[in-house]
């Protein structure tokens, strides 16, 4: 169960260029659910989405996963806790074009201290789940936005995270690789993942496994 | 001006001392704003601010304790090269001395430095746990630190400012000769009898640290560094210097002698240290590290063994003791 309470953001606090991003969210995500957020660009969602991940710490206000208050936790622990369990899919991927599909995806296990059979077992699994094996050896530059954004869920998914969050993972996809894309978040559901995702495609609107939709607009849940 | 004051390595230091003030008065005021406001407990704007601003001021006091370990042999080196310029000095031993302040000023470095190592050690468990549980108390040791530095750098303008170049200091020339020796050992102790001490207590405090005895681990090395001073000037250093009337604390640190005094002095005090540290911790954050006990015997076995490689090499190569 993620809580989050109170939550509010503001950048460059105190200057003439201060920015409330988001103000005082409230907002109960249940395990294995998954959670839309939803508003148009600017509404504060990649923001929660961040502060959710423990990329970024809020301004005030917690974040709790089971009891344990995340929004808090030192940049190591916070790192460690990431890396244990959430998964990020970023919109522009954010992969190493130099490197293979494999080498990207093994390069989120290296905080675990995992041995090289582990790694090799973790990978091949996420690489199934993604559907992006046959490519294993690929190198990233060569690869369609379909591909890409594969190599990024299983990535995402590679240590066996409980919390899946996306941020805009459809926009750069035509509609074929998007409903791709919802085989593949409900086939994570089903492994009994908690996802969360941002988006204002509305592709998302009329999903069977969709718990629950959220509007943002202007840093707050409306 | 004084030509100390002109010397390239004073003036580094001095410089050094002052950048390193300057960072310390920084983290210093901002060490104050976190002690008076700072609750983990709370999720509030301003404790999320203090927790981002301890971050930086915790770098700015690292980078700080760091320094002040590095710049202590850099004093001694900077004390060694002035016997170049005043008259009677052979060695730092003759500018240590060359004033009231020189000697004060020298065991108050050592001392901030005992609870510069027990900052850092207090910082990286704090950094470590999920909570900060030990950020108030690393704040209050470091206003302790941050007094004993300013009494330092004083003492340091002192200290050089008034270091005569005119007239003749007294050095380590007027303990050569084996009579005046046996005056300057603690209780008139007889130098065979100290070395027996000398490795008696080595041998007691690996035990102590062995046995993880943090109160007596404390006592006997607080002993041992006292008895170490006296056995490596009066007995081990003519040993390094090969000369049974040279007995100076400070020579071993030049060129000649393969600057072994750095090695020596250091190992001898983070051996002492790390054991000495551990009662502190205990007492001050609760804490037994197992680990420093084991740094501490491997750093004074190495300290211990290094003056007894003189001693036997000396007596393979001549077949005699001095």
């Amino acid at each position: 169960m993620i809580e989050i309470q109170n939550l509010n953001k503001i950048f460059n606090e105190n200057k003439s260029n201060e920015f409330h991003t988001l103000k005082d969210i409230n907002l109960q995500i249940k395990d294995n659910s998954c959670v839309i957020l939803k508003g148009v660009s600017g509404s504060g969602k990649s923001t929660l989405l961040s502060i959710i991940a423990t990329l970024m710490k809020p301004s005030s206000g917690t974040i709790k996963v089971n009891e344990n208050i995340i929004s808090k936790l030192p940049d190591l622990h916070a790192s460690t806790f990431r890396a244990k369990h959430i998964g990020f899919v970023f919109q522009n991927y954010n992969l190493f074009n130099s490197f293979n599909v494999y080498e990207n995806i093994a390069m989120a296990t290296t905080t675990l201290n995992l041995n090289s059979n582990e790694i090799k077992e973790n990978v091949n699994k996420a690489m199934k789940i993604a559907n992006i094996i046959h490519k294993e050896n690929q190198t990233v530059s060569n690869l369609s936005g379909g591909e890409k954004q594969r190599v990024a869920i299983a990535r995402a998914i590679v240590n066996n995270p409980e919390l899946i969050v996306c941020d805009e993972p459809t926009a750069n996809l035509d509609k074929e690789n998007s409903q791709n894309f919802l085989k593949m978040i409900k086939e994570l559901k089903t492994l009994g993942k908690t996802i969360v995702i941002a988006t204002h495609d509305p592709i998302f609107d009329e999903l069977d496994f969709v718990d629950e939709i959220y509007h943002m607009e202007d840093g707050k849940i409306v | 001006m004084n030509n100390v004051l002109l010397s390239n390595e004073v003036i580094i230091y001095l410089f050094a001392q002052s950048l390193i003030f300057v960072f310390s008065i920084l983290a210093f005021y901002f060490s104050l704003l976190i002690l008076k406001k700072w609750d983990f407990d709370s999720s509030s704007s301003l404790q999320y601010k203090l927790e981002k601003r301890s971050y930086l001021v915790i770098l700015i006091i690292s980078f700080t304790m760091i320094a002040k370990i590095l710049l202590l042999p850099y004093f001694v080196y900077a004390l060694d090269n002035l016997s170049n310029i005043v008259p009677g000095a052979m060695c730092a031993a003759g500018i240590v001395t060359a004033n009231e302040y020189g000697q004060i000023s020298l065991f108050l470095k050592i001392f901030v430095i005992f609870f510069v190592c027990v900052w850092l050690i207090v910082n990286s468990l704090d950094l470590k746990a999920k909570t900060y549980p030990y950020t108030k108390k690393k704040y209050y040791l470091y206003t302790l630190i941050f007094f004993l530095i300013a009494i330092e750098i004083a003492l340091d303008f002192l200290y050089f400012s008034n270091i005569p170049t005119a007239e003749p200091v007294v050095c380590c020339s007027t303990i050569y000769g084996v009579s005046s020796a046996t005056n300057h050992i603690p209780f008139n102790l007889d130098i065979k009898f100290m070395i027996i001490i000398f490795y008696l207590i080595f041998a007691l405090l690996v035990l102590l640290n062995t046995q993880k005895s943090t109160i007596l681990s404390f006592v006997f090395s607080v002993l041992f560094l006292y008895i170490s001073y006296y056995s490596v000037t009066y007995f081990f250093s003519t040993y390094i210097y090969e000369l049974p009337t040279h007995q100076c604390p400070f020579c071993m640190l030049q060129k000649e002698y393969n600057f072994i005094g750095y090695f020596l002095w250091a190992s001898l005090l983070i051996g002492t240290f790390m054991s000495m540290s551990t009662i502190v911790l205990e007492k001050y954050i609760k804490q037994n590290i197992n680990k420093l006990f084991l740094i501490s015997n491997i750093f004074l076995t190495i300290f211990v063994g290094i003056c007894t490689f003189y001693v036997l090499r000396y007596y393979f190569v001549n077949g005699v003791f001095l």
